[in-house]
Parts: C-alpha cells; sequence; structure tokens
C-alpha cells in the first residue's frame, strides 16, 4: 500500500468551523475575522471598528438585523444575499414567492406538493409581495414597486414600476392603494386605480420605514428604532413610540422590521425580542404592551401575519411561533427583553505589570455558546385559508425552501424546495448520463437535444454519486461502495466511500476519495489501493496513460502511470503552501480543484477562498497560470484547446460557465455566459457541451471553434 | 492578618541559609533581621515605560560581614556583577536581560557562601520592535468610514505606542495612551490605526510608516498607496440603446478610472436585478433573455474602482422578446 499525500487537513477543517459563532442579535463574533458561518436568519455580520480600552481599535464582526442595521438607520442600498425565500403572496391557485433576485410562480392546488410554473428574473431584487387582484406587487428595492401580471401564471410579465427615494423594502394594499416602506425616505402612498401605479405622495416618518399597514386613514410603520403612526390625509405623524430599552451598547437589539395589526393592536417583529405588542386603540399615544419571544438563541423575529385569531410569528431558526390573539391585547402579557449584550472586557492601566493578575489567571478560556441547530428558517409567514406558508431560510441548509404547514397545529404537510434534479452527469459522443432524482440515460441528438432511453440502470443513476464513461464507451456509475456498469447484471463492491472524482484509467475505473485512490476492474471489482490523509476531496484525470490526482489541500498534484510511484508535478501557482493554510481564506470558500485533460497538456481549475485560477501544464513542466473569477465552482471540462468551466451563485440562484481558450498555450477567458439556475456538471458530448442544472433542464451548447454557442434546452424532470 | 514573611532556617554543609522570600508579598513590611547572609534590600524597575533595550533595573544589595561577592539578575539571561564590601547597587539594562515577560530574579552572594535572592513577578523586557498589516492601501477622499482612510493594524508583543505616517509631505501621528492593556501577557498588543486621506493629492504615493512601542524599540516601513478620488465610469457597449433582444444575447460593458490603473469591477443589472460582477476594462456575457420577463427592460452597469468609488449607473434601454 502506497501513500501519496500525507498531511492532515482535518484539523485546519475543524479550525474554521469552530472561529466564529452565531448569536442573537447584538452577539459578537469576537475574533477580529470574517465569521467563517452565514448569519442567523435575518440577520447579518456587519464589521465594525470598536473602541477597546487603551485607545486600542479593533474590527469586530457583530450581528446586526439585516434590514435596520446596526443603529436602525437602514441601507443605502439592498444587499440581501442568502439564498432564502422571503415573502409570497396567494392570487388564484398559486403562490408568487420572492428570493431576491427572483419570482417564482408555484402551482399550489395540491398544496402537499407545489409544482413550478415559472421562474423570472429583472424584477428588481424583490423581497415582500401584495396582491392587488391579479396583479402582483413587488417590493423590490432599489427598483422599487413592480407590478407583476400574473393572469398567466407559466408567463409572468412585468408591466409597470414604480422608483422612490429610498429602497422599497414592504407593501401593503388597501383598497386601491398601496403604501410602501421605503426605508428613509418613510412611506410612499401609491394609487393603483389606473392601468399603472401613480405616486400619490411620499410621507417621511421618523427612523427606517421597514414595513408597514394600515386601517382607515391611520398608517402604523415598523421602522426599525421606532414605531410610528401617521395620519393618512395629513400626511402628519400621529405619534412615534418604541421600547426604552431597543439600543443597547450601541446595537439596536430590537429591530421593529414588521408589523400587523389585531384589533386595537399592532405586534411588531422585533428580532430577538419577538412580537411587541403596541396598543393603538389611540393611535396618538400608542403604549408599548409586553412582547412574545422565547428564549432560545436561535428565535429571531422578522416577519408576522395574522389569521383565524392567530399570529404568525417567523422567528428564524426557531421556527414559528404561533401566538393566540383571539384577546389581542392580553396576548403578550409579559415583558422579556433579551439580556443585554456584554461589553468588551478590556481593561488598561497605568500601574506596571508586576501588580496586574498572575498570567496564569490570565489565561480564560472563552467558550462561545454553540450553534443553533439546524433547522428551516422562516423569515416571513403567509397565512392562507387553512394553511400557514413559511419562507425559508435555508443558508444552512444550501437551498430555498417554503414549508407548508397547517394552521391550527403548524404541522408541515409540504413543501417547496429548490430543485436539486441533476446533481453530477458524465457523456460520450451521442450519450449522456445525467445523475439526481431525475436521472438516466439520454441520447443527443440534432441540434443537441436530448431525449431520455429509459435503462435497467435507472434507480442507481437517480441515487449515484459520480459518473463516467468507460474506454470502451459504456457507462458507469458509482452508488455508494459499488460501480454499476451498463449492461452489467450487478453493481461490483470496490470499497470506497466519500469519493469525488472517477475517471477511466486504460480498461479500469479510477476512484479518488479525501483518503483513498482505487484502481479497480470495472467488471471483476478487482482493485487496488492507495491510501492518503487528505480531508478534501481530490480531483482525477487521466491524460496520455498517466493518471493525475490533486488534492485541495497541496499546492502540487501527482502523476502515476499505474506502476512504480507517484510523481509530483509543478505547482499550480494560484496560491501558494502559505496561504493553503490560511484558516481566514477557508472561512471564505474551501480550496477545490479540478484536473482537465486538454490538447495543451494538463489543465487544473483551482479555487481557495476568493481566488480563483487556471493553471496549463504545458510541455517541459512549464506552467502558465490564468485569474479566474471568485465563486463556488462546480465542475470543468477540457475540448482540445479549450476549457469550460462552470460556477454557480447561490445568492442570486445563477449560474455562470466560462470558457477559457489555451491556444498559443496562453490561457484566456474568451465568453461567459450567465443563466437562472444551479449548474450540477458539465461534460462534452462529441460537437455539443452540455451543462445539466437543478432544475432538471439539459443546456446544449454546439462547439463552434472551441466555442459555446446556445443551441436546445431539454426539459427532463421526471413527472 | 498580617502575614509574616517566610523566614526559614535551614542547615547546610554551606552554612544557615535564608531561604528566598518573594518581594511582593509585603513590601511594607521591614527586611527580616538577617544573621549571616547578604540581602537584597531594594529592586528599582521604573513604572514606565515599560524596560527597553536601554532601560535599567537597579538592585542595592548588602551584607552586614561586608564580605558580598556578586549580584546577578537572573531573567532571559544571568547577569553578574562583581561585588563587594557591605553595600552595592548594580544596574542592569533590559539589552542584558532579555526579551520577555516572567520572574526576574536578584540574587545576592558573599564569599562566605551566603546567599539571597529576590524575585519580581511579571517583569517586563520589550526589546523587539511593533509589526504592521496593511489593510486597506487605497483610500477614496470621496466616501465616507474607512474606505476614506488608510487602514492598517500595528500589533507589538507587549506594549504599543504610536504610529507615524508621513505621506506626499504631510505628517500624521497616531499616539497611544500610556498605560498597559489588560491583555499584556496573554495576547499581542493590537490596534486598528486610521489615517483619512482628506486633503492629500491623489495618485499612487509612498507611505513612509514609523512604529514604535512604548519601550522605544521601533521600525519603519516603507508602503505603496493610492489616494484615488476619482469615480470610475461604465458603459454598456452593446445591445444598443432601444434594441430589442430575444433568446442568448450577448451583454458587452465597459468601465474606465482614470484615478487608477487598477481594472474596475463591472456590477451588471438587467431589469434591476444583480446578474453578475465582472472583471473590467470590458467585459461581455451571454445572457437568456427567456430568464427575464418580457418588455421594455434596463440594462444598467456600474463600475467600481479598487478603492470603492462607484460610477452613476449607466443605463441602456432594451426590449426582450419572448424566444
Amino acid at each position: 500500500m502506497r501513500r501519496w499525500f500525507g498531511w492532515t487537513g482535518l484539523g485546519l477543517i475543524a479550525a474554521c468551523s469552530s472561529t466564529t459563532s452565531t448569536l442573537s442579535n447584538g452577539g459578537a463574533s469576537g475574533s477580529g475575522q470574517p465569521p467563517s458561518e452565514a448569519a442567523p436568519t435575518g440577520q447579518r455580520w456587519e464589521g465594525v471598528v470598536q473602541d477597546d480600552a487603551c485607545g486600542r481599535k479593533s474590527l469586530q464582526y457583530i450581528l446586526v438585523d439585516e434590514v435596520c442595521g446596526k443603529l436602525g438607520g437602514g441601507y443605502a442600498s439592498l444587499d440581501l444575499r442568502a439564498p432564502m425565500f422571503r415573502d409570497g403572496a396567494q392570487i388564484g391557485d398559486h403562490l408568487f414567492a420572492v428570493d431576491g433576485t427572483h419570482l417564482w410562480s408555484l402551482d399550489t392546488r395540491d398544496p402537499s406538493a407545489p409544482r413550478r410554473d415559472a421562474l423570472l428574473a429583472g424584477l428588481g431584487q424583490p423581497i415582500a409581495a401584495g396582491a392587488y387582484g391579479d396583479r402582483l406587487l413587488l417590493a423590490s428595492g432599489d427598483e422599487g414597486l413592480v407590478v407583476v401580471d400574473v393572469t398567466d401564471p407559466a408567463a409572468p410579465r412585468r408591466v409597470s414600476a414604480l422608483t422612490f427615494d429610498g429602497p422599497a423594502l414592504d407593501v401593503h394594499v388597501a383598497g386601491d392603494k398601496a403604501y410602501v416602506a421605503a426605508g428613509d425616505a418613510g412611506i410612499a402612498v401609491v394609487s393603483l386605480a389606473g392601468a399603472a401605479p401613480t405616486l400619490e405622495r411620499t410621507i417621511p416618518v421618523a427612523g427606517y420605514a421597514a414595513a408597514v399597514t394600515t386601517r382607515g386613514n391611520v398608517a402604523y410603520v415598523a421602522a426599525c428604532s421606532t414605531f410610528v403612526t401617521v395620519d393618512l390625509p395629513s400626511g402628519k405623524t400621529l405619534a412615534q413610540k418604541w421600547m426604552a430599552d431597543a439600543v443597547q451598547n450601541g446595537v439596536l437589539v430590537a429591530p421593529a422590521k414588521d408589523v400587523e395589526l389585531v384589533g386595537d393592536t399592532a405586534f411588531v417583529a422585533a428580532g430577538a425580542t419577538g412580537a411587541v405588542a403596541v396598543d393603538v386603540s389611540d393611535p396618538a399615544a400608542p403604549r408599548v404592551g409586553g412582547n412574545c419571544t422565547r428564549p432560545e438563541p436561535s428565535f429571531y423575529a422578522s416577519g408576522v401575519r395574522a389569521s383565524g385569531g392567530k399570529l404568525f410569528v417567523a422567528g428564524g431558526e426557531y421556527g414559528i411561533l404561533p401566538v393566540s390573539v383571539e384577546n389581542p391585547g392580553a396576548a403578550c402579557p409579559s415583558r422579556a427583553v433579551p439580556p443585554p449584550r456584554v461589553a468588551p472586557g478590556a481593561s488598561c492601566s497605568t500601574a506596571p505589570p508586576w501588580e496586574v493578575l498572575p498570567w496564569q489567571e490570565t489565561w480564560e478560556v472563552v467558550i462561545l455558546p454553540p450553534p443553533p441547530p439546524r433547522g428551516w428558517d422562516p423569515i416571513q409567514t403567509l397565512p392562507f385559508g387553512d394553511r400557514v406558508y413559511a419562507f425559508g431560510d435555508a443558508r444552512r441548509n444550501g437551498v430555498r425552501a417554503i414549508d407548508v404547514r397547517a394552521a391550527s397545529d403548524l404541522v408541515v404537510f409540504g413543501r417547496y424546495a429548490e430543485p436539486r434534479r441533476f446533481v453530477g452527469m458524465a457523456a460520450s459522443p451521442g450519450r449522456a448520463v445525467l445523475l439526481g432524482p431525475s436521472g438516466g440515460v439520454f441520447r443527443i441528438g440534432e441540434g443537441g437535444v436530448a431525449t431520455r432511453e429509459p435503462s435497467a440502470g435507472d434507480a442507481t443513476l437517480r441515487t449515484g454519486r459520480l459518473a463516467t464513461f468507460l474506454s470502451d464507451g459504456r457507462w458507469a456509475v458509482l452508488d455508494g461502495l459499488t460501480v454499476l456498469v451498463e449492461g452489467a447484471a450487478a453493481a461490483r463492491y470496490v470499497g470506497v466511500s466519500g469519493a469525488s472524482s472517477m475517471v477511466p484509467f486504460g480498461n479500469e475505473l479510477a476512484i479518488a476519495a479525501p483518503n483513498a485512490l482505487v484502481i479497480a476492474d470495472p467488471d471483476t471489482g478487482v482493485s487496488r489501493r492507495l491510501t492518503s490523509t487528505g480531508a478534501l476531496p481530490p480531483s482525477l484525470a487521466s491524460s496520455g496513460g498517466n493518471l493525475w490526482i490533486a488534492s485541495p489541500e497541496a499546492t502540487f498534484a501527482s502523476s502515476y502511470t499505474g506502476q512504480g510511484g507517484l510523481v509530483a508535478e509543478p505547482a499550480q501557482g494560484i496560491f501558494d503552501a502559505e496561504e493553503i493554510l490560511d484558516t481566514r481564506l477557508w472561512q471564505v470558500r474551501l480550496p477545490r480543484r479540478y484536473l482537465v485533460p486538454t490538447n495543451r497538456g494538463m489543465v487544473e481549475v483551482v479555487t481557495l477562498g476568493d481566488k480563483a485560477g487556471l493553471t496549463l501544464h504545458g510541455e517541459s513542466k512549464k506552467t502558465v497560470t490564468l485569474s479566474l473569477p471568485p465563486g463556488q465552482y462546480v465542475g470543468a471540462v477540457g475540448n482540445g484547446n479549450y476549457v469550460h468551466v462552470a460556477i454557480i451563485e447561490r445568492s442570486t440562484y445563477t449560474s455562470r460557465l466560462l470558457t477559457i481558450s489555451l491556444v498559443n498555450d496562453r490561457p484566456e477567458l474568451v465568453t461567459q455566459e450567465v443563466f437562472s439556475g444551479t449548474a450540477a456538471g458539465l461534460a462534452v458530448a462529441g460537437p455539443h457541451l452540455l451543462v445539466a442544472d437543478g432544475e432538471g433542464l439539459l443546456r446544449s451548447y454546439r462547439l463552434e471553434s472551441g466555442k459555446p454557442v446556445p443551441e436546445a434546452v431539454s426539459h427532463l424532470e421526471l413527472p | 492578618m498580617k502575614r509574616l514573611p517566610l523566614l526559614l532556617l535551614a542547615v547546610g554543609a554551606a552554612g544557615c541559609l535564608w531561604r528566598p522570600e518573594r518581594f511582593d508579598e509585603d513590601p511594607e513590611q521591614a527586611p527580616p533581621i538577617r544573621l549571616a547572609a547578604p540581602s537584597v534590600d531594594r529592586i528599582e524597575v521604573p513604572d514606565w515605560p515599560p524596560l527597553g533595550p536601554t532601560g535599567k533595573v537597579r538592585a542595592t544589595v548588602s551584607d552586614k560581614q561586608g564580605s558580598l561577592v556578586n549580584v546577578s539578575a537572573r531573567f532571559r539571561t544571568t547577569v553578574r556583577r562583581s561585588a563587594n564590601g557591605f553595600e552595592t547597587t548594580a544596574t542592569f539594562t533590559g539589552m542584558e536581560l532579555g526579551d520577555g515577560m516572567g520572574t526576574l530574579t536578584i540574587v545576592a552572594e558573599s564569599r562566605n557562601g551566603g546567599r539571597a535572592e529576590r524575585e519580581v513577578s511579571r517583569f517586563l523586557v520589550d526589546l523587539h520592535p511593533p509589526e504592521l498589516e496593511s489593510v486597506r492601501l487605497g483610500a477614496s477622499p470621496l466616501l465616507e468610514g474607512e474606505a476614506g482612510e488608510l487602514v492598517f493594524i500595528v500589533r507589538d508583543a507587549w506594549v504599543l505606542g504610536r504610529v507615524e505616517m508621513t505621506v506626499a509631505g504631510q505628517r500624521f501621528v497616531h499616539e497611544l495612551p500610556k498605560g498597559y492593556p489588560g491583555t499584556l501577557g496573554t495576547t499581542w498588543d493590537q490596534s486598528r490605526v486610521s489615517f483619512p486621506v482628506k486633503g492629500l493629492p491623489e495618485g499612487p504615493r509612498t507611505a513612509s510608516l514609523l512604529l514604535v512601542d512604548a519601550a522605544g524599540n521601533s521600525a519603519g516601513f516603507e508602503v505603496p498607496v493610492t489616494i484615488d478620488g476619482t469615480r470610475p465610469a461604465a458603459r454598456v457597449l452593446s445591445p444598443a440603446e432601444g434594441s430589442s433582444v430575444t433568446g442568448s444575447f450577448m451583454v458587452r460593458v465597459s468601465g474606465t478610472d482614470a484615478g487608477s490603473i487598477d481594472p474596475v469591477q463591472l456590477q451588471v443589472f438587467v431589469g434591476g436585478t444583480p446578474v453578475a460582477t465582472l472583471p473590467g476594462p470590458t467585459a461581455e456575457l451571454t445572457l437568456d433573455s427567456s430568464t427575464f420577463s418580457p418588455g421594455p427592460t434596463d440594462i444598467t452597469v456600474v463600475a467600481v474602482d479598487r478603492v470603492g468609488n462607484q460610477s452613476p449607473p449607466y443605463v441602456t434601454h432594451v426590449v426582450l422578446a419572448a424566444p
């Protein structure tokens, strides 16, 4: 047994996963480094320069509300980058959900299994939705109030938009008017009576208008640092009132960010403070009462909606907090304020150090509280009849999701999640195998159109992890610890778990996992093995009788002829041995490498943190590099003198396809395409470049002089 | 209850010896009655500044029999001074003692084998200069907050002193207050130091930084910086204004920055939705019209330069036709 790579990356992983913690609003990462974890639902990490003792200053990352900011002043522009659904509106049989970049039209006739009819961008940055007849109104940040005709839910159409002096953050419809919370511009009153919406007036309010609702002639505004009532006919502020202890140690810990009226009580979503009940029986003299909250650190109220005598508080990672509001004035009788933030404990003394505490007593271990448990994380709710939609923050789970819950007991009975119909692929001239729930074998026909060919291996293809085509043209799929080869009666045990790459190697199969490289006969399963102490998924490629293997933790790749030992190839030159040990870069994005055989030599695509690049291993061990855009790289494939790379951007639900020319041995980025959806893999099938995505689509590009020209999109999702 | 100094008599081959006593146990207590041994009567360490290379510790020792032979200081290294007579004062410099924090032991010895020790706990000597980490070497006088400042992190193993920056003939001094931070001995003393660039001439410059710690150790650095108060400009090169596009269409954008030679980043929006951020000065990307709402829409590009200056949005109006 040989070892090809022998250092431990596990320590690095542990280091980067334990450097920060998610705390309730106002918590601090304390490390001075950008936090490695996404902020909890409804919040964001913000770097603030903090005055420490002795005149020192440091940068601390603290959790602040993602809309209201550190002190309730909001932000100049929207920058909501979490991959999550944020709100929705039900019109007829369809739920129209928004995620900050796209509109998702979901058929909810069967609420236990919502089905997507359309996905649309170009509507600004939609974060809140309302309905006006068969028109959908979107609060779309800097794009203002966007009106969408959803008469045909399969083809929504933007019909108009109205911008304001501040970002549109929330919309409330009453009669023929829409009221838009527009940040520091206040609230905008929009007439919907005409063909296009018209701005009647903008009413300035104190604070930063994050949400608004109305009743009669009064508007009730959740304005981050305060709660405001406004007389609509005159535009005058009737009153502003909020919790006295909303700001603690310079951070707004009770951000007023959503509002719902039930009877004479306004319930205001206020982060960890929960739903704050404000008696508005006299709108000119509102009285802040108790608050409904939970002591769990995972609870963070971002949205409030009520129906049928119940208030549904979207509590972030805690879930939904239901509150009976049959008697709204008594719904939240007590006052529970989150514990105050602990101020920095630094000190300063002019006394000499030998009069300070002994050395050993100053070594205190700071134990940060554990991150909240994983969960589906609603940031907003939408009661509709006997159901409640919970718009999910899926940042910890990696996908957008909407839970459909029974209004009576909040039991989940349906879910729509960002699709992952395909998770990987391989191709040969004329054929492709796609892995994932809609996986199968496909014939690539004229014009790049894919046609499903039922196969005995379909079940394995739908659960398989890796696929490739053998040198004799048969496909092979790794599923668990076994490999199934096309035409074989049964899968063969190869005994490698956590594999990340599989390629043909002569008449054999090479399979790499972080800790092992297995070379197996695909028909008999007889294998030989090399071991490693690596921790990250390595990449494999075979070219000219050599097998190349690259571990993300290393700066170099190794080649192997099948005999003797592995030979170290020149370093990739994108990051060096020192950078690979920098956990700050790991916190941004874990290192990844892809090996791609080309006519010009082996190519490596390398990423670490926000660095990405391509290295061409040319003749005489000479390497040439090219910087590439940062992102989450999901695959790379060679095509003669060209390399194609797929990157996904989860926050905007888009993917990018890059093509790099290697002509004259000078790598050059020649084309890039952006499309909606998350790419799952790419492969070259004869004259076609194929890109599979999570939506169940297979995009085909005709390769003209190496460059991809879009030719067909095949919808391959199984019913 | 007042503690009595440890006074234990031991009998050994060398005669009667006092067990070492602790300097800091009860400084007001008079030295114990000594029989036939020397004593360390006084140790003087300045309260401020912390001991640097030339800082001095003075130790006064005595012997009632007048037979002092030497006095030594034991820290990172042991430094010995010859002595004689009934009383002597020895001086030790920080450079002689070595860098660090720990226990300093002053030892007095007499010719007849008598010996006394006295300790200083958490004694500090700083011989190394501060270090510099550059955080933001480009700044814009147009921008607020740190985007309008040159930002550094300075750190010293023990106690920081001041930072001087000279750029374009202007000198800035950031003096840290005198005092020992509470983190002394547990972590390096560290501070973020920033200098606003308003009023400085634009362009690439060299900033000279002098870092001085509280003990007087210093280090100089030459750092290239950029003061860029010029907004970049952006353009949509294609599709053309008023054109109709369908299916896959190419968007070409460009950005220029008179204030810097570094390429700008180009943020591209379609219908207000961010679709990509691309490196300039020119970039192209292919989009699929079916991804977007059909009808009239805007393609907008904003250029952002390295220091954070943003161009005004450049908007091209097109009509997206359903494929």
